[in-house]
């Protein structure tokens, strides 16, 4: 049974997701303040944190950050506002997903599918450190190999780290500054069309049309994910 | 034909040049030449009043002594002198020998010859034929207090003309000279003065155009200067009224989120029970469709803003090389859903690798809203196609349909936010009508253009131009 903790301060809105929740036979445990979310989070047990990016006493960015520091827990953001999505996304942060209000309830059970099944990834104890398979897309990280099905293709270094942090968490959007920071590092700041450039070789090699790529996705708008071809949507 | 100030200012003051310099030079010419005239004169009268006393007492004595005393005077004077009876006839002509014409025995008539004669003395300037400017003193010869005769000299002045014609040429110079530096004053003093109001012009026009962060860098210590301060000051005046009402939008439309996101979810919470009489569900059904639609016009809105802001920062600095097939590919993706409920065919036209550079989310959802309307506004079975392509610098999107096509009355509006052509189609369509005002914001940001042709109940064909990059 999937355990989930909801942070937020607006009641009607947090009943009215608790409900829905409960129709589909999940139970959600509700706090409705920053400090509060943080020490419930904390004390474990959860699979997933629905954090509001307002909240009284420690704002969502404040309580993820923190929350960062020791614990792998799946966090998907909700919020009215989008433009903090950079920020929210980005490696400080470390949500993994946000949503913003108004949203189906269909759209967030598919971003907790997709979250819970990185997370998944991310846990099989011995996998991620060698090796990963998201439907045609093989990453050997031992050989630095990359296979599209099973043929192998050549791919630099850089193409390879980029590859391997997208593959690492499937289905979630890096913007191109934080591909960025993690994959050039800090001196190349706000450089983001090294990113576009290097997608751009990544996807003459790997996907058989670029206009319509099966693997290397664009979020337009935001950034760049790796599909997980297995991934119920 | 408007006169551009500078060449005004040049006229007026090469006019007043003219004038005064040509008026001061006139004035100062006739003076001169007066004054070297009447010199010239006394001079001559003074000789000839000199050389009739000498010759007085001869006069009827010794007729060849005098004309020897004439010759000796005409030639050290570098003049003709000519003694006449009291009758008016040529007595003696001290010339005689060397002129053309031999005048002794001759009458001459002539005004200075009777004034002389009635005891005057004067002297007149006159240009002869062939001999040039001449000037004439008659003085009276007197012996014992009677007129015995009169003493006539003519002498050439070609050395005050020359010096007159020497001096109407610097005069001439002059007047040449202070017209070419006022001409080159004014019109360093034009340039100086509209410069400024010309940037002043093409400033105000860009921000007439929109661009709200129009300034304009004029130091100068004087009332164009000033114009220049107060139209900095209107400008940033503009610009933060924008600002607080972009921000007012901005902040409503977030405020408003946070309690259609609550209606929302207790909508779906509420819809998902089973238990509802048919009246309720449908009532909440109708319910959960004015919440989507405010939360659509509530995204609408926070696109447009955010358009809005970024034309006016006018920073590119996150705009990206975007590939338009990937996008039309993309856009047709994610509107499938749509063509699909309406049984439509839905394709993407885009063969060679088109790019731009530009603002990724802006662009996406000027395509999407685009192939939305499309999709929206095509019956049944009908088909929608994206194409895209490149011609020298300019890359193109096409959404071509086979739609309802647009009312020709309509079709100048099309793009001015909430407008909605006036018929039951449309309305029952949906929307707010700021779908292809978005479409023209992201458009003009990137620089680009938007070009619309339908024919009602055929279809329409949306096209958007936008500049093209060169990549690889």
């Amino acid at each position: 049974m999937m355990r989930v903790l909801l942070v937020e301060d607006e009641t009607g809105f947090a009943g009215g997701l608790k409900r829905r929740f409960a129709q589909e036979g999940i139970e959600v445990d509700m706090v409705s303040d920053g400090r509060q979310g943080l020490d419930r989070a904390r004390s474990g047990g959860y699979d997933l944190v629905l954090l509001d990016l307002m909240l009284p006493k420690m704002d969502g960015i404040e309580v993820c950050r923190e929350l960062r520091r020791n614990s792998e827990v799946p966090v998907i953001m909700l919020t009215a506002r989008d433009d903090d999505v950079d920020k929210i996304l980005g490696l400080e942060i470390g949500a993994d997903d946000y949503l913003t209000k108004p949203f189906n309830f269909r759209e967030l059970q598919a971003r907790i599918r997709a979250v819970m099944r990185r997370a998944r990834v991310r846990n099989t104890p011995g996998v991620n450190e060698e090796r990963i398979q998201l439907g045609g897309l093989i990453l050997d990280a031992r050989r630095r190999a990359v296979l599209v099905d099973g043929d192998p293709v050549d791919v630099t270094a850089r193409e390879f780290d980029l590859l391997w942090l997208l593959a690492c968490h499937p289905e979630r959007v890096f913007t191109r500054e934080e591909l960025l920071d993690r994959i050039w590092g800090f001196d190349h700041h706000g450089d983001t069309r090294m990113v576009n450039v290097q997608v751009r070789r990544l996807r003459q090699k790997i996907e058989s049309d670029r206009a319509e790529p099966r693997f290397l996705r664009t979020k337009w708008g935001v950034g760049y994910y790796l599909i997980d071809e297995e991934c119920p949507r | 034909m408007r006169f551009k100030l500078g060449l005004q200012l040049t006229a007026v003051f090469l006019l007043i040049t003219f004038l005064v310099v040509g008026t001061a030079g006139y004035l100062f010419f006739n003076t001169f030449r007066r004054r070297l005239i009447d010199e010239r004169s006394m001079a001559q009268l003074t000789q000839t009043n000199i050389i009739a006393s000498g010759v007085a007492p001869l006069i009827g004595e010794d007729q060849v002594e005098a004309r020897q005393i004439l010759r000796t005077r005409s030639r050290e004077v570098g003049a003709r002198l000519v003694f006449l009876d009291p009758r008016g006839r040529v007595a003696l002509d001290a010339s005689a020998g060397m002129a053309e014409r031999h005048l002794e025995g001759e009458r001459l008539d002539h005004p200075l010859v009777e004034s002389a004669l009635a005891g005057g003395q004067e002297t007149s300037v006159q240009f002869l034929d062939g001999v040039g400017w001449t000037m004439y003193s008659t003085v009276p010869v007197i012996r014992r207090g009677e007129i015995i005769g009169v003493l006539f000299v003519s002498e050439g002045i070609d050395d005050i003309v020359a010096a007159l014609v020497d001096l109407s040429r610097q005069l001439a110079f002059y007047l040449g000279a202070s017209g070419i530096i006022v001409m080159l004053a004014t019109i360093g003093i034009g340039q100086y003065l509209t410069a400024p109001l010309g940037r002043l012009t093409r400033a105000a026009e860009r921000l007439g155009a929109g661009n709200l962060a129009e300034r304009v860098d004029i130091r100068r210590r004087n009332e164009v200067g000033r114009l220049g301060e107060a139209f900095n000051r209107m400008a940033a005046q503009l610009e933060q009224v924008d600002r607080s009402r972009r921000r007012f939008i901005g902040d409503a439309s977030h405020e408003m989120r946070t309690p259609l996101g609550t209606a929302k979810i207790v909508l779906e919470s509420l819809l998902a029970q089973q238990t509802h009489d048919p009246e309720t569900r449908r009532a909440l059904q109708t319910i959960e469709e004015g919440v989507d639609r405010l939360a659509g016009l509530v995204n609408s809105l926070l696109v447009l803003t955010r358009l809005e802001h970024a034309k006016a920062s006018g920073s590119e600095e996150r705009w990206q090389d975007i590939d338009l097939r990937e996008l039309a590919h993309q856009v047709s993706a994610d509107c499938r859903p749509l063509a699909d409920e309406k049984a439509l065919r839905l394709e993407v036209n885009a063969a060679n690798l088109v790019e731009v550079h530009g603002d990724e989310d802006a662009l996406y959802r000027a395509v999407r809203n685009l192939v939305e309307n499309a999709i929206r506004y095509t019956p049944r079975d009908g088909r929608v196609e994206v194409a895209v392509g490149r011609v020298g610098a300019r890359a193109f999107l096409q959404v071509r349909d086979t739609g309802n096509g647009i009312a020709p009355e309509d079709l100048p509006y099309i793009f001015e936010r909430f407008y909605r052509p006036d018929d039951a189609r449309s309305r029952q369509a949906g929307g707010f009508g700021l779908g292809l005002a978005i479409v023209s914001e992201a458009v003009e940001l990137h620089g680009g253009r938007i070009d619309v042709s339908s024919k009602p109940d055929e279809g329409t064909v949306m096209t958007i131009e936008l500049p093209a990059a060169d990549v690889e």
